[in-house]
């Protein structure tokens, strides 16, 4: 089950499971976000491409705002899962 | 080799992780590696359910272990043919707004696996993933 929730002004949890049967409720979840934000990741468990559709999707939004999204705190195995997806560098994941 | 019969359909993909995960334990598997098995399987499952969107039978995953390589076999009945191993993959190279959309989940599939072979007989979809397992 994926959850997002709100720390504060531009301030994000994700955590759960990003799959493709929780991505349309994640893109939901998502569409909330309106300003720069940085995304704490390290309650997420799961991730598939369906899930870094909805994250890219948030993404590109936010930046034709003139706004950014970030993650941070994910774990080494879904670190890998952006860096093989070449989206590591985008999202501010080091 | 264990196989299940899924719904072809993607909110029941939490019964195919249950699958893995109960694989994964009754090997002795280390748990830490079944998000790279899980992404695999859920990436070719949401591939075979869209591809043949008039399909009816439910989907077959298999697994085996043999104490060092992990075999995921993954069947779609009376379906056209989609060859997963010659498909596009994702445009990483573009800039991101000019990026082609779709291929992602199948090029996660090829960098996460050892082996990918796909085999089409008797209008049945059959692909057959290796993964060695760190210990």
């Amino acid at each position: 089950m994926f959850r997002m929730e709100t720390l504060g002004p531009g301030n994000v949890k994700l955590s759960g499971w990003l799959d493709a049967s929780a991505s349309e409720g994640a893109r939901e979840d998502l569409s909330r976000i309106s300003e720069s934000t940085i995304a704490d990741c390290s309650g997420l468990e799961y991730i598939s491409s369906a899930g870094i559709a909805a994250i890219m999707e948030t993404y590109k939004r936010l930046l034709d705002r003139g706004c950014t999204f970030r993650i941070q705190g994910v774990n080494q195995r879904i670190r890998n899962i952006f860096t093989y997806a070449g989206l590591a560098g985008l999202l501010g994941i080091d | 080799m264990v196989e299940r019969l899924f719904p072809r359909k993607v909110e029941r993909l939490g019964d195919a992780f249950a699958f893995v995960r109960g694989f994964f334990e009754s090997n002795g598997l280390p748990a830490g590696q079944t998000l790279d098995v899980n992404l695999i399987m859920e990436e070719l499952f949401v591939n075979m359910v869209r591809h043949a969107r008039d399909g009816t039978h439910d989907i077959a995953i298999g697994l085996d272990w043999d104490g060092s390589l992990l075999t995921l076999v993954m069947r779609d009945f009376d379906v056209g043919p989609f060859n997963v191993t010659t498909a596009p993959g994702a445009d990483l190279q573009s800039p991101l707004n000019r990026r082609t959309p779709g291929g992602l989940g199948l090029h996660l599939v090829r960098r996460l696996s050892d082996s990918l072979r796909y085999d089409y007989t008797g209008r049945t979809s059959t692909i057959t993933v290796t993964k060695r397992l760190e210990s």
